[in-house]
């Protein structure tokens, strides 16, 4: 819908809808006209190169609430190439973070298979699980979840310290990130120094750490105003491109799911 | 897993979290657990000042004091008053004999029974020379003290025996204050008792054992009369014998070290002179104050008839005989008299006056017993560690005893027999004591646990044994009955501390599962959790034992402070031989204790710690995540 070509009665009484907040009016028409071009542009399906790096196979998750069985998730499948940037998107509730702790290792599913680089979770004993996590998965949370009282520097090397990573491997390493991510000159600090999108930042730092294959990132923008959103987005773009990362997020923004390769979407536990 | 120093960093971040509340656990244990550490502290103060105080006095030896029940010493026996009866006839028959070769009448039937009969049944005469005849028989085939120490003893490995002798005062003793016998002063016979005056007797003791006692040698080379019996006399006796009027308990410390110098160095010059007399001549005495009375009541009393034969007093400074003022009995009542004098010596009877005036000069001083109305903590505390078995006692030291010129004056006071078989007490005869050194703590240990008796079940063979004076024993003793006294103690306030750090860190876990939640998803094993809180709970324990530490030292310092001064002259008085500068302090660092206290500290905190982390750990880190969210 073109803004030009509606009447003034038309944008009042469209206004009116929010109450006469013309700045999320207007946020809402920026979104809806992304999902417009996002869905003349991205049709649903697999990139056409690269190894799978994530295969689900007729996965279910349920879980018991109180009396009642609850279906999280219905029969997904899917394949997710390296080097891939992939949005799950869909509404409260749809199953999308489920289906990322099931990729991520932090959750079994209750049927089917999970493999990520070619191995099936569901068979991995909780501590060789906890490794393959530390070495192929990185993880980056809407709350960022630093050490409060951990310099950003060290924050960055707490997975390789799961890894036993000799400490100077682990410096230079936290270095190069840092400088990749734009807070080389936050090192120093303490994570409550920092602003929003360089706590976030240097988050995904911390999730690159052991150069995993996976970043699952669970909406890691919605803590974030709109130019540190971008910021972030970018922030994925450069990583992809630099390290061939798999990148996998789950996200509210269109703006995001306007940038990745694919959207999957899922609506009631189920891909669609 | 996790590097340990990597697992320290995160641990160690923790105790940054929760500032408040650490604080309030921090201190909250440690006003527990510092109940430990103040103990610990006062009994280490108490273990090195009992050391620098027992050093060279009777540290680093093992004695025991071995005390058999007199017992009824065979009064009870059927066999003594069947022996008894038996010799009744006997001696009825040797004094008729008797009486008839001196011309004297005797009367059969004034003879006192040996065995009489109350409503207990029968029982001996003391009266009668027949039961004092049959007891000494039974008594003189006991075996002696000695023998029955060497008979329990031999197996421990004893390394010396003392004997313990109570000296033999068979009559009565008074003191000579500024050379004067006081004829109306009344005494009452003890005879065994060696304690409160010197009147009541002495001990005879191993100079070995009295050493710490005595005063510098300087001043006993300096003594002017050799011949005088040596002896170890009580603080407060020399202090008195001095002229020194007893300091108030609250004068300054000062001063009253100053007086204990004072009172070692002048104490060698002090003497006490007695006198003695034994039944005969007290009796005369006894009866020239009667008479005299007697005759001031009736001087207007023209009926009144005088004794034929009247004593007075000998002069007050001599200890002599009573003189006879007059006698105005016949030749042939005088020739009676003579005559049953004579009989009576014949069957045992102490007829002949014996007086004689004796003189002890100080060659030690032992430590006044403690006064019950003026009993302290301290007092309790330093009596603990100094409880000297010759507090107030009276002692001669054996060896010197030996050495006199002429020991002849003293020989009737001399123990001649441990089974005092000269004495007859109706019921009981005194307890004996022996003493026995071993080599080493445990052989006196062994010898104590097992041979002594608890209380009732003691007797004339089971003997009661008890730490002689201050010796290793008993500081050994002392630190193995505190140690159990803090180990109860701790369990209590490890159960409870274990509880408040159970809150503390279930607390502090529970908060962080967020955290542990975020870890897992970065690939940390249950593992490296384990390990990261268990390091933070050992980082917590170990700020409560620092904490712990240093309320305890500073609780003990002030207390120290409180009552060093006091327990110094406490000390000071027990331990004779010490130096003037040496102070009794009751802070000390006993480093076992303190690590062991510490080491407590950590195992409440592990304790506290198991439930929270077990059930952190078996949580879904995603509920803990989504939870948050």
């Amino acid at each position: 819908m073109a803004i030009a070509s509606v009447s003034d009665q038309e944008i009042e009484s469209f206004l009116r809808l929010f109450n006469g907040d013309a700045e999320q009016a207007a946020k809402v028409l920026r979104n809806y006209d992304l999902q417009k071009k996002h869905a003349q542009k991205k049709p649903n399906q697999v990139a056409p190169s690269g190894p799978i790096v994530v295969r689900l196979q007729d996965v279910t998750k349920s879980y018991k609430v109180g009396r009642q069985t609850v279906e999280a998730l219905r029969g997904a499948s899917l394949d997710i190439r390296q080097g891939e940037f992939v949005a799950l998107t869909g509404a409260s509730g749809s199953g999308k973070s489920t289906l990322l702790q099931l990729i991520g290792g932090l959750d079994k599913p209750t049927a089917g298979i999970v493999e990520v680089d070619g191995v099936n979770l569901k068979k991995m004993r909780d501590g060789k699980l906890s490794k393959f996590r530390n070495q192929t998965i990185g993880f980056v949370f809407q709350f960022f979840y630093l050490q409060p009282f951990l310099k950003v520097s060290t924050n960055l090397e707490v997975p390789g310290m799961f890894a036993r990573t000799k400490k100077t491997e682990r410096r230079e390493q936290s270095r190069t990130l840092a400088e990749a991510v734009g807070i080389s000159d936050r090192m120093e600090h303490l994570p409550r120094e920092l602003s929003g999108g360089q706590m976030q930042r240097a988050a995904i730092a911390r999730a690159l750490l052991n150069r995993p294959k996976l970043l699952l990132a669970d909406e890691p923008t919605g803590n974030l105003d709109s130019i540190n959103g971008k910021a972030i987005i970018d922030l994925f773009e450069t990583i992809r491109k630099k390290y061939n990362t798999t990148i996998i997020v789950v996200t509210h923004d269109p703006a995001i799911a306007v940038r990745a390769d694919r959207e999957i979407t899922l609506k009631d536990g189920a891909i669609i | 897993m996790i590097r340990l120093r990597d697992a320290t960093t995160l641990a160690f971040t923790k105790l940054k979290t929760r500032k408040v509340r650490t604080i309030v656990t921090v201190v909250t244990a440690s006003l527990l657990f510092s109940t430990l550490t103040f103990a610990a502290f006062v009994a280490g103060g108490v273990f090195d000042s009992a050391k620098r105080f027992t050093s060279g006095n009777l540290a680093e030896r093992y004695i025991v004091n071995v005390t058999f029940s007199g017992g009824d010493g065979g009064s009870n026996e059927q066999s003594v008053r069947d022996r008894a009866n038996e010799l009744y006839p006997q001696i009825v028959a040797e004094k008729k004999a008797a009486a008839k070769q001196l011309g004297i009448e005797y009367d059969p039937k004034t003879e006192p029974k040996p065995v009489e009969e109350s409503e207990g049944g029968e029982y001996l005469n003391s009266d009668s020379l027949a039961a004092r005849r049959a007891l000494n028989e039974y008594r003189e085939k006991q075996p002696t003290a000695r023998k029955k120490l060497e008979t329990i003893a031999d197996k421990y490995h004893p390394k010396t025996y003392f004997s313990l002798g109570q000296s033999n005062i068979n009559g009565q003793m008074k003191l000579m204050k500024e050379g004067k016998e006081d004829f109306a002063e009344k005494t009452s016979v003890t005879g065994f008792s060696s304690t409160q005056d010197i009147t009541n007797g002495w001990s005879y003791l191993a100079s070995s054992v009295l050493q710490p006692f005595f005063v510098e040698q300087k001043y006993l080379d300096a003594q002017e009369n050799k011949n005088d019996l040596p002896v170890v006399a009580p603080y407060s006796r020399v202090e008195a014998a001095l002229g020194l009027k007893p300091l108030a308990k609250n004068a300054p410390p000062k001063d009253r070290l100053d007086r204990i110098s004072e009172v070692r160095a002048r104490a060698a010059t002090v003497t006490f002179t007695t006198c003695y007399r034994n039944s005969a001549s007290q009796a005369q005495i006894d009866q020239a104050q009667q008479v005299a009375r007697e005759i001031e009541q009736n001087k207007n009393n023209k009926d009144y008839q005088k004794p034929s034969l009247i004593y007075g007093l000998p002069p007050a400074n001599d200890c002599a005989p009573a003189v006879i003022l007059s006698d105005k009995r016949t030749a042939e009542e005088k020739k009676q008299a003579e005559k049953q004098l004579e009989f009576n010596r014949q069957f045992g009877d102490a007829v002949d006056p014996v007086q004689q005036k004796v003189t002890a000069r100080v060659v030690g001083i032992s430590p006044d017993g403690f006064n019950s109305s003026s009993f302290s903590s301290v007092d309790v505390l330093i009596s603990l560690i100094a409880g000297s078995s010759l507090q107030g006692a009276w002692a001669v030291p054996q060896e010197m005893y030996d050495d006199l010129p002429d020991k002849s004056i003293y020989e009737r006071f001399y123990p001649t027999s441990d089974t005092m078989a000269s004495q007859f007490a109706a019921a009981y005869i005194p307890a004996t004591s022996q003493l026995v050194e071993f080599s080493t703590a445990d052989d006196a240990k062994a010898f104590m646990t097992k041979e002594s008796c608890t209380g009732m079940d003691c007797n004339a063979t089971k003997p009661f044994i008890s730490y002689f004076g201050s010796n290793s024993v008993l500081v050994q003793e002392l630190t193995a009955n505190i140690t159990t006294a803090l180990s109860y103690v701790a369990l209590v306030i490890v159960g409870i501390a274990s509880l408040i750090l159970m809150g503390m860190v279930g607390r502090v876990i529970g908060d962080s599962r967020r955290e542990t939640a975020v870890f897992r998803a970065i690939g940390a094993k249950r593992n490296d959790i384990r390990v990261i809180y268990v390091l933070y709970t050992v980082f917590l324990s170990l700020l409560i034992a620092t904490a712990t530490i240093a309320i305890g030292c500073g609780l003990a310092l002030w207390f120290d402070s409180q009552v060093s001064a006091e327990a110094t002259i406490r000390a000071q008085l027990t331990f004779v031989g010490v130096e003037r500068s040496a102070e009794f302090h009751l802070f000390g660092l006993w480093w076992q204790a303190l690590l062991a206290i510490a080491g407590l500290v950590v195992v409440a905190g592990l304790v506290g710690m198991l439930l929270p982390i077990s059930r952190n750990l078996a949580r879904s880190p995603i509920k803990d995540m989504r939870d948050d969210t």
